[in-house]
Order: C-alpha cells, then sequence, then structure tokens
C-alpha cells in the first residue's frame, strides 16, 4: 500500500488534523489515510468516521474506491464536495 | 499486489459498509470497490479469495471474474480441450523436429540419386526415421565404400535434412601416344568462344585463325611442371565468314547462253562407251551430262549418257553499272550461299562493292558461328 506521508509533507495541499491525513486531486481522485470504518458506500457520496470521532463526507459522481486496507483509501469520480464534521 | 492476479466479484445485499469494515479488520486489501444499489462489485488478490468469499457468506454472490495469470489458468482448467490441443500440437511439433524429412544428395553425375538413398535406407536412415543418433563419418565411409566412382563426400545433417554433397572421379586422361591428336581449325574466322575439356588451348577469344591452325595443343602441364601428353578435346566456336563474288566491267565482252540445244547420246555396258558418232555443232557450249540405266534387264545393264549441249554466244555489257546493280548483288548473294554449307546458320549478311578503273567486284559476306574444331588426320 502507499505510504501517503511522504507525499503531503510539503505538497502545499489540504491536509489537516494529527490523526488524519487527506489530500484532493483536482476533484478526480481523493487520497485519505487514517480512517476508521466506512460508515457509507454510494456512488454520490463516500463518508468515513475518522479516528479522532469526526467524520468526512465525500460527495460527487459515480464514486468508488481504490486501493482500500486498514490505513488508507482513494475514493475516484468526480468528486464535487469533501466535508469534514 | 498478488503475482497470480485478482478476482472480482460481484456480490448483491444490504449493509454492505459492515462486511467491508470486518473483512478490513480481517487483513483484506481490496484493490477496488464500487457500489450501484444493492449490487457491490470488489477486487480482491487470489491470495485472498478464499478468506473472502467466506466472509461473504451473507450475500448472493452473482459473478466471479478472473484477472492476470489467474485468469489464464482458470480458462486453460475450464477450457480442457484446448490444453489437449496446445499439448497434442506441441508433441507433433516435437516429433516433427526430430524426424528425417528430406535427403539431399548433390553433385551426381554418373551415380543415380536411388541408389545412394537405398544405401541410406540399409543404414535404417530412411524419411521419417529419428534424426538423433545420425552418424555422418558412418555414412560418408559407407558412400566411399560402395561407389568406386566417389572420390569425396560430404554428409550434412541440418534439422530435418541430410545433406550429401559429393565429388565423383574424373575419367583417366588418354595417355595412348596414338591419340595424341591435336584439334585444328576447320575454317577460317575469329575465335568466340572456347571450352577446353583436355589439352592446352593456344588461341584466345577474338584471335584470327586460318585453316588447319592449332586450336588445342594435345598435351598439358601440371603443378610440377612436366608435361602429360592427351589427347586434345574440347569445342571452339568461331565467327566464319563464305564469300561470294561477281565482277562487272561496261563494254565487257561475255557469253550467255543462246537458247540452242544440241542432244548427244551413248551407250556404256561394264565401263565401256559407245559413243556417238554426232560431233558438237557450236564454237562455244556448255555441257550437262547424266547417266540412266536403258532397262530394268540386269543381264545385260546398258547404260544411256545423254549429254546436252548449250550453245554460248559473245555479248557486250552494253548497260552502265547501275542498271545492272540489283542483279549483280543478288548474283554475288547466291555466290556466297553455293559456297556454304547447308548445316550452317547465317547470322549476319554484308555485301560491299568496290571500283577500280572502271570494273566493279561485288562481294557478299556471310557471317556464321560455329564449331570449328577439327581434328587432324580423322
Amino acid at each position: 500500500m502507499y505510504s501517503f506521508d511522504s507525499l503531503l509533507d510539503g505538497s502545499g495541499l489540504v491536509s489537516s488534523g494529527v490523526q488524519y491525513r487527506y489530500m484532493n486531486f483536482g476533484g478526480k481522485a481523493f487520497y485519505l489515510a487514517g480512517f476508521k470504518e466506512i460508515l457509507l458506500l454510494s456512488p454520490e457520496c463516500v463518508v468515513f468516521r475518522l479516528k479522532d470521532r469526526d467524520q468526512i463526507s465525500i460527495s460527487g459522481e459515480n464514486l468508488s474506491l481504490k486501493e482500500m486496507d486498514t490505513e488508507m483509501v482513494m475514493v475516484t469520480g468526480v468528486i464535487r464536495l469533501v466535508e469534514v464534521k | 499486489m498478488d503475482w497470480l492476479g485478482q478476482i472480482k466479484l460481484t456480490l448483491k445485499g444490504l449493509n454492505v459498509e459492515r462486511f467491508i469494515n470486518y473483512a478490513l479488520k480481517k487483513g483484506i486489501e481490496f484493490r477496488s470497490l464500487k457500489r450501484d444499489g444493492s449490487e457491490m462489485t470488489i477486487s480482491v488478490d487470489y491470495n485472498k479469495y478464499k478468506k473472502t468469499i467466506k466472509m461473504a457468506k451473507a450475500f448472493e454472490i452473482e459473478k466471479i471474474e478472473y484477472t492476470g495469470l489467474a485468469g489464464v489458468c482458470k480458462f486453460f482448467l475450464s477450457h480442457i480441450g484446448v490444453i489437449v490441443g496446445l499439448v497434442l500440437g506441441l508433441a507433433m511439433l516435437f516429433f516433427s523436429l526430430t524426424r528425417v524429412w528430406r535427403i539431399d544428395v548433390i553433385g551426381l553425375e554418373r551415380i543415380d540419386k536411388q541408389s545412394i538413398i537405398e544405401i541410406l535406407n540399409e543404414m535404417d536412415y530412411n524419411i521419417g526415421s529419428s534424426n538423433f543418433h545420425i552418424d555422418n563419418k558412418q555414412i560418408e565411409d559407407r558412400l566411399l565404400e560402395e561407389f568406386e566412382d566417389i572420390s569425396m563426400v560430404s554428409v550434412i545433417h541440418e534439422g530435418c535434412s541430410i545433406i550429401i554433397s559429393l565429388k565423383e572421379k574424373e575419367y583417366e586422361v588418354e595417355l595412348d601416344p596414338t591419340f595424341q591428336v591435336p584439334i585444328i581449325a576447320g575454317f577460317d574466322g575469329i575465335i568466340e568462344s572456347i571450352d577446353v575439356v583436355q589439352g592446352t588451348p593456344l588461341v584466345k577469344v577474338g584471335d584470327v585463325v586460318s585453316k588447319g591452325d592449332i586450336l588445342i595443343a594435345p598435351f598439358t602441364v601440371d603443378s610440377e611442371g612436366n608435361m602429360i601428353k592427351m589427347r586434345a578435346i574440347g569445342d571452339v566456336k568461331a565467327s566464319v565468314y563464305v564469300k561470294g563474288s561477281v565482277t562487272y566491267k561496261q563494254g565487257q565482252e561475255r557469253l550467255v547462253r543462246s537458247g540452242n540445244v544440241q542432244v548427244l547420246k551413248s551407250l556404256k555396258l561394264f565401263g565401256t562407251e559407245f559413243p556417238s558418232n554426232k560431233k558438237v555443232e557450236y564454237e562455244y557450249y556448255e555441257v550437262e551430262k547424266t547417266e540412266s540405266n536403258l532397262s530394268n534387264n540386269f543381264l545385260l545393264p546398258f547404260k544411256v549418257i545423254e549429254e546436252r549441249y548449250y550453245e554460248m554466244v559473245k555479248v557486250v555489257d552494253n548497260k552502265t553499272f547501275e542498271e545492272q546493280k540489283d542483279y549483280l548483288i543478288k548474283k554475288s548473294i547466291y555466290e556466297a550461299y553455293e559456297n556454304l554449307d547447308a548445316s550452317f546458320e547465317v547470322s549476319e549478311e554484308q555485301t560491299d562493292i568496290t571500283e577500280v578503273e572502271g570494273t566493279y567486284f561485288i562481294t557478299t559476306y556471310l557471317k556464321v558461328l560455329t564449331n570449328i574444331a577439327d581434328y587432324e588426320g580423322e
């Protein structure tokens, strides 16, 4: 599986928090590291529970997951909105 | 990433998120996940395939697809006929590569190819036999032993072919002195080609030779400088020119037939001639003589000799050369063909006209290409 730390360090792209990291590549691919579990999977919306009990919601069209393990996941499709609640 | 490839499962059921979370905790890594209503398509590594199926018991598995090496293996296992075909094909290919399918014999002149093949067959080298244990040296020795006419043999085994290259012995050179005959020119001509079988050529292409000139001498010199006498054998082709000519001078007297003919007949028996009493009435004449049997009686074989005397008269040519030119050219061509052997084929024809002090010389040359080699004294 991929290691995001090297990818995220100094990238200047969106990343936040200590427990998780994420990166959005032009609305076409979204990398997330540090999720706890998946709460919802549908073509329009994917929701993950994060390790600090927050939730992250990725909305868009034709969404699917790639290369998913316990640490990291990649969401592909047309990504329109990412919300951390 | 599993080198065996991946399994793609299409699952149908509810609460897929719970299944995903459970599988992740049990160490399953998903290569892809896509949900469409109650149907979800997942890809997992081939080595996690059985574990994933166990966990997905609550779901209805609609379709299983194999990719990568696992897919190839699955295809062959489910299409056993293809495997059998491939195995049979490979077996046939291997079989055909280990057989002899062709025997070539090069360099044969007097020896029959079939007799060589028969020797090979006796040695168990047949078309279709195994080519694993072909002993080239053994074949060479056997062929040299069987055929006295073979001076050198080389056997090559290449792929499915046995190639036998051999050289037959040359005929021994005639050393009998009575056969030391040179080749001489039978005609005058210009040499066009020389093909020497034995002997030493004394002329080369382009040389002008006269009838009787020696073309190929009846000896050769070996590598140590020794002269070996032999009969000269070979072909020498040359361009030979056959000539026909006439002369013409205006005002010149010449004899022509007047049209009067006198016939004199006489008898001949056993070589004794009984001539006619009549005499020839003309001052100038040409005579044609024929001889025929008087009857079919063989007891008294009389022969009749008929002599036809054509009267000749003197005429003076008053016509100019230009008026006579066409006739004279045709006459010179006719004269040239009269001198030509019937077996020769004319390749070129040329007529020259030369004038010296009012006398015209019309000469026609016929060029023929022929073998002029002739044996002296034969």
